[in-house]
């Protein structure tokens, strides 16, 4: 009986105990703690015969390696918000074969660049995770162009999670030094070079974009997303150092308008076939003020081979109309105050397909617990026009803390 | 902008809010995977920039819809 009475108390000391971590949630620990962190390392080449630094024709071979660290921290205050502090820092190096022809006689700056870019962001959500607030800044600098941004945004979600809405904005402010080809250079106007005291002009782009979005659970296998993106930019559009040669032969530098209004609308769907399959459907419509309309649809579909392994084939076909101002090499009417030839802005249609192969384990790799996720990414990109890249990423990701 | 494109995604919108049925958690096994996401991964976010800069049409993607040079 005894033996039975000191079991009831136990028990109920320890239901007394188990209620009373209940009624104190875990949310009461407030110290700013490392939640997760991700490496992203890429190899990107491509190569084509359209270059717009030569009007349109000439090699358009290129190389970047880019890098990016991402480290997120966390903490839950008194009231259960969440705050987290994300902190990203990327460096690209290039080299490019067009750039080194601005100028024929002496190397480009940009034949070589670096590019960095740190960006910071803070996002808090109420306790229950139905609501929240973000803000970022972010700067970007290489060798002729500078940028810095910042954007904050708010969003919604139902008490079930099955709806949500957010908008954002963001806004980036710009400036670069304008670097003409060789032959192009008004007397007394520099090259840009290091080492070239003559001056020359730094002009701005500032980009204006909103952001909104729709995601809806429709069934237990099935969600959806819907995003209107309107941007807004204005300043320096064209690209100085890029040639434009008209039908006579004359070279000139590109010119475009001062302004562009932007209005991509998105559609996304998410849809777990089975047990193994997931389908991953995204289309795109865009429409500008420059008369560019594009269709786009990327189709992915992750086969889980195991719960923790999954491998994607995608596929990706774009098609865009040329803008008004486009003209291939040495077709541009003399006259023609607003001109082009670079190939980005024709009419194309596009192809990138490739694999995804995405490892997440409990266990961790290599006896590091907290390295918790390996992806692998290759891409290979065909454009109507004759361009070809390849893209090739790897992510690895640690999890600190739930 | 083309008024039967602007009818389409307000079609879309209204019929998936009226037409959506409410999903328990426990039913979400499925939704939580990580491949159901419908933001980009992170080993996306360089190919992101690549197209940016490839093509005239950008943003509805996750990715940044202006600012950098992209100029090579």
């Amino acid at each position: 009986m005894r033996k039975i009475t000191v079991a009831l108390a136990a028990l109920l000391f320890k239901t007394l105990l188990l209620f009373g971590q209940s009624e104190k949630p875990a949310y009461t620990k407030q110290k700013l703690t490392l939640q997760e962190a991700s490496i992203v390392s890429s190899y990107y080449q491509q190569n084509g015969n359209n270059s717009a630094v030569t009007g349109g024709q000439g090699t358009e071979q290129l190389t970047d390696l880019s890098n990016q660290l991402t480290i997120r921290l966390n903490l839950r205050n008194k009231k259960g918000r969440s705050h987290a502090i994300t902190f990203v820092q990327g460096i690209d190096v290039y080299t490019s074969a067009s750039s080194d022809n601005i100028d024929r006689i002496n190397s480009s700056p940009s034949r070589l660049d670096v590019r960095t870019y740190p960006w910071l962001g803070w996002e808090t959500t109420n306790a229950e995770e139905t609501s929240g607030i973000s803000a970022n800044a972010s700067f970007s600098v290489e060798y002729d162009y500078n940028s810095y941004g910042f954007g904050g945004g708010w969003w919604t979600q139902s008490k079930d999670k099955n709806r949500l809405f957010s908008v954002e904005g963001q806004v980036f402010l710009d400036a670069w030094d304008v670097i003409l080809p060789e032959e192009l250079r008004p007397e007394g106007y520099g090259s840009g070079g290091e080492n070239d005291p003559l001056p020359i002009d730094r002009r701005a782009r500032n980009s204006y974009n909103l952001s909104l979005l729709y995601n809806q659970v429709i069934h237990p296998r099935l969600q959806v997303g819907l995003l209107v993106n309107p941007g807004f930019q204005q300043g320096l559009l064209s690209t100085p150092f890029h040639r434009v040669f008209d039908q006579d032969q004359q070279v000139k530098t590109e010119a475009l308008p001062d302004q562009r209004f932007k209005v991509p609308l998105g559609v996304q769907l998410r849809y777990f076939l089975g047990n193994h399959f997931i389908l991953r459907l995204n289309y795109r419509y865009y429409f500008d003020t420059w008369a560019v309309n594009s269709h786009t649809i990327h189709a992915e579909v992750p086969i889980k081979i195991i719960p923790q392994l999954s491998i994607s084939p995608f596929l990706r076909w774009h098609y865009q109309s040329a803008a008004r101002y486009y003209q291939p090499f040495a077709q541009h009417d003399p006259m023609a105050a607003l001109r082009t030839s670079d190939i980005d802005l024709a009419e194309l249609s596009s192809i990138y397909t490739g694999l995804n192969i995405r490892y997440q384990s409990l266990k961790g790799f290599f006896g590091i617990k907290n390295w918790n996720s390996i992806a692998f990414r290759a891409g290979f990109y065909a454009q109507s026009r004759g361009l070809n890249a390849q893209s090739f990423t790897l992510t690895t990701g640690f999890k600190l803390q739930e | 902008m083309k008024p039967f494109n602007m009818g389409f995604f307000l079609l879309l919108a209204s019929t998936l809010w009226s037409s959506c049925v409410s999903v328990k958690p426990y039913e979400k096994q499925y939704l939580n995977d990580a491949e159901m996401e419908l933001t980009n991964r992170k080993v996306e976010v360089f190919e992101k920039n690549f197209l940016l800069y490839r093509e005239a049409a950008s943003g509805a993607n996750g990715g940044k819809n202006g600012g950098g040079c992209g100029c090579n």
